[in-house]
């Protein structure tokens, strides 16, 4: 990172390249974020755990043993079964990678088509730009839960189509954030510089505006991820989303809804309940975390 | 799907709590959601005592088969496009010709004292001291002017069908103007008679969802917009049943009061107010904080309901659960492959785990009807070896992902729908388990002829003549089977009055559909309503296909 701000700083005074080469890594600067710092090894457990687990629970989360089902927790169902008789805990995690799977897909489509199209509005400007704000505006108008649950609805509940839905509209906070990062750098002086050595619009593009915009695009990203899977859970919880039997944290919740399990069996749904808040708040953290220790402009 | 072609035996087959009445509802109210469910409200008479704020909920929602939250406009449609059972609201309001016991094992009189069939006519007597809410006599003119109304073809009324096999209805459905079936007269006030053009002995279950209608209002109406007078939902409903219509608060409540001079005894309870809940969860919740005195539940509230004072489990019929398959998909046109789904399911398990009890496994599809039943049919006990036998026998490659929906909001059918979905894998039958949120789609796969299965109910009734209405000649536009031995049975048992004769028939047109299983019969199971029994009294409830609050006019509340 250290090697982009040099790079992003352009042609420099010696005091500030002093004040580059002192400032510490990108590592050492996470890590002062104590929360972020936590939030990181958090997710990175939830991600192992989710990853891991079926080769190290002893229970399968499909296979259901009806005879097993709506046991109370146990040494060896530490968040009891559910009514199909499978291990709750091993569900969770489960469900984990699926639900960090589909926020991890829908971001990258977001914020791939995001950075497209803001790079290409601030870049260009002129009636592109205008044509891509318009869109965006219009996108952004209208209310994505809403927008969401009717396009389920006709196109059916699955993890492909939530993936898809939740990447194709929900890119308008990238492309803005782009766009007006990009016309931020091209007012730059070292901007300027390269045009007058003549350098081409995608070298410009590509080495100077999209690498100077790489901030706020992991920061949006990162924080578009819980943004993400906490569509995929309110669309799972309502039925729209994950459809049984894969689970997800959204779907496993769904069984709250019942007045039985709410008051009476709390380890169904603390478990999902916690993942979901739990990796999100973490998610959130670490996003703050990145955007201090990735801006070249804070001193800490 | 081809609305027009579907007559009232296919609205039987839903019966009410079924797939169709459902779906019905919901073309209507699409736009209030899924899951919307309304209750009842009880207040004592004087208003003001201590039975004030007593709160009787029920999941209208679950009547409907989770259909939607009734308005104006669905009160209306319901009542004369899909039969006046629709609601439980225009179950109150109004009276029929005949209904069911709640133990389904016969048709019981209501404006009807008593009938019987000579020579291929039916003869109603009906009770001399029924009135309608305005004080007018309910005569045998209001009898013959509902038949006349439902089987005009202006109408669209669904329930017209039901009258296909009397005197003069092929005649009616031709004419450009309204024409009175010729079959249908009253000799005198009070008598009814219906003559048929072809023996029909299975006449009587069309007439348990038929609200007789009031001629002295209605007679002059125009009958292709008959759904649109404000007579429905406001007080000028004048119907014969135990309350009145007092008035409709859209999105809130309908208010009703009693009918003291109802034909069964003026009810005990005097004001009675529909309430309408945004989910049965609400209602629960509603009882549990003692403001409420029933409230729908599942049997996985069981634990819940039996920690509130006072409350108790009621349960009742619901009707049978039934794997419906669309035959003209191919691999559900061979038998073999309809027959290895059914030994595929483990229905006894389900039955004892998930059901608690609160079903019983079946192999044939009136399980009430023992008269009927045949004593050797296969009950397709639990054998997934078999299963896999019969699919390799047929070919079958499962290469294709079957969509299997469902339309229940329950917590117990969602996790039924989960188990078998497992146990059609475990023999290589891959489902997609597809919920019908009233968006239109599984009507559009309907209309499409794409879908391949639904899990519905089917509702039992003393008699197996509503058979016909899925596997018979209505039933093939939809289900795509037809099979010409079991409708030489139907028509045969119909044709003949004499009950032994009828279950000669009839055992053999169950061994065909048990045999040839154009769909797989599974849970006969029950509803359940968590009852402040303490506070209401005297309740009767089911069947739920038919009504949910069963003789209210003998409900008490006490003090």
């Amino acid at each position: 990172m250290s090697a982009i701000a040099a790079t992003s700083t352009g042609p420099v005074d010696s005091a500030t390249l002093t004040r580059v080469r002192t400032r510490p890594g990108f590592w050492t600067r996470l890590s002062r974020h104590r929360v972020a710092l936590i939030s990181l090894i958090f997710l990175v457990f939830m991600g192992l755990a989710a990853l891991l687990t079926p080769y190290v629970s002893p229970y399968d989360p499909y296979a259901m043993s009806l005879g097993d089902g709506g046991q109370t927790p146990s040494l060896q169902h530490p968040l009891g079964t559910d009514k199909l008789g499978r291990d709750n805990l091993t569900r969770v995690f489960t469900g984990g990678r699926v639900s960090i799977a589909v926020a991890l897909c829908a971001v990258a489509i977001s914020s791939s088509l995001g950075t497209v199209l803001g790079l290409m509005a601030g870049f260009r400007g002129g009636w592109i730009d205008a044509i891509i704000m318009r869109l965006t505006d219009i996108f952004m108008a209208f209310p994505l839960f809403v927008l969401l649950i009717v396009l389920v609805s006709i196109l059916g509940s699955s993890a492909k189509n939530v993936v898809l839905i939740l990447g194709f509209f929900s890119w308008m906070g990238t492309a803005r954030l782009v766009r007006g990062q990009v016309l931020a750098v091209m007012n730059e002086p070292y901007i300027e510089a390269a045009t007058s050595t003549g350098a081409k619009a995608d070298q410009l593009l590509l080495r100077h505006v999209l690498p100077n915009s790489f901030v706020p695009i992991v920061v949006a990203s990162t924080l578009g991820v819980a943004n993400a899977m906490l569509s995929e859970a309110a669309l799972s919880f309502l039925g729209l989303g994950i459809q049984p039997p894969t689970p997800s944290w959204g779907n496993m919740l769904n069984t709250a809804q019942s007045l039985q399990v709410l008051v009476n069996e709390p380890w169904v749904w603390i478990g999902p309940g916690a993942a979901i808040a739990c990796t999100v708040l973490a998610i959130n953290f670490l996003g703050d975390g990145l955007r201090d220790a990735l801006d070249p402009h804070l001193q800490r | 799907m081809d609305t027009k072609r579907f007559g009232i035996d296919t609205l039987l087959a839903g019966a009410a709590s079924g797939e169709l009445s459902r779906r019905d509802i919901l073309k209507a109210s699409m736009a209030l959601g899924m899951g919307s469910a309304f209750g009842i409200a009880l207040a004592n008479a004087q208003g003001a005592s201590a039975q004030d704020g007593m709160t009787l909920t029920f999941d209208a929602g679950a009547t409907q088969g989770g259909g939607g939250r009734p308005n104006a406009e669905h009160i209306a449609y319901s009542f004369i496009i899909n039969g006046g059972s629709q609601f439980e609201i225009n179950r109150m309001v109004d009276a029929r010709l005949v209904t069911l016991s709640a133990d389904l094992q016969e048709f019981v009189g209501d404006l009807a004292e008593s009938w019987e069939v000579v020579d291929n006519v039916y003869t109603f007597n009906l009770r001399q001291n029924a009135v309608w809410h305005d004080g007018t006599p309910v005569t045998a003119k209001d009898v013959v002017f509902t038949i006349n109304l439902l089987t005009d073809p202006a109408t669209t009324s669904r329930w017209g069908s039901s009258f296909r096999n009397v005197a003069g209805y092929a005649e009616a459905q031709e004419a450009e103007t309204p024409t009175s079936l010729t079959g249908v007269t009253a000799p005198d006030d009070y008598t009814v008679q219906i003559e048929l053009a072809n023996p029909d002995s299975g006449m009587l279950s069309g007439f348990i969802f038929i609200n007789i209608l009031p001629e002295h209002v209605l007679g002059t109406a125009d009958r292709a917009t008959i759904t649109e007078l404000p007579y429905w939902t406001t007080n000028e409903r004048i119907g014969a049943g135990p309350f009145k219509f007092v008035q409709l608060v859209e999105g809130e409540r309908v208010e009703l009061v009693a009918h003291e001079e109802y034909h069964h005894g003026a009810p005990a309870i005097k004001n009675l107010n529909l309430l309408f809940f945004s989910s049965a969860e609400t209602s629960l919740a509603a009882l549990q904080a003692g403001e409420n005195m029933a409230a729908p539940m599942s049997v996985n509230e069981l634990e819940l309901v039996q920690g509130i004072d006072g409350a108790e489990v009621i349960d009742f019929p619901a009707g049978v659960g039934v794997i419906f398959f669309n035959a003209l998909q191919p691999e559900l046109n061979d038998k073999r492959v309809r027959q290895a789904i059914a030994y595929a399911i483990d229905k006894k398990t389900i039955c004892e785990t998930l059901f608690q009890g609160y079903a019983d496994p079946v192999s044939t599809e009136i399980p009430y009807v023992e008269w009927a039943q045949p004593d050797d049919a296969n009950p397709y006990d639990y054998d997934p070896e078999q299963a896999k036998a019969l699919l390799e026998e047929a070919g079958f490659t499962g290469e294709r992902t079957l969509g299997l929906w469902y339309y229940y909001t329950d917590p117990v059918t969602a996790n039924v729908m989960e188990a078998m979905q497992q146990y059609l894998a475990a023999v290589g039958i891959n489902t997609e388990l597809k919920f019908d949120d009233g968006s239109g789609v599984r009507t559009q796969e309907i209309a499409d002829k794409t879908w391949d299965m639904t899990y519905g109910s089917f509702g039992a009734q003393p008699s197996p003549a509503n058979l016909t209405a899925v596997w018979g000649p209505p039933g093939e536009v939809t289900y795509g089977w037809l099979n010409d031995d079991f409708n030489a049975e139907m028509d045969a048992a119909l044709a003949t009055y004499e009950r032994e004769e009828q279950a000669v028939h009839y055992q053999n047109a169950i061994r065909i559909l048990n045999e040839e299983s154009p769909s797989v019969w599974l849970f006969d199971r029950k509803n359940l309503i968590a009852l402040n029994s303490a506070k209401l009294q005297n309740s009767v409830w089911g069947p739920g296909h038919i009504y949910w609050m069963n003789r209210a006019n003998e409900w008490t509340v006490a003090e």
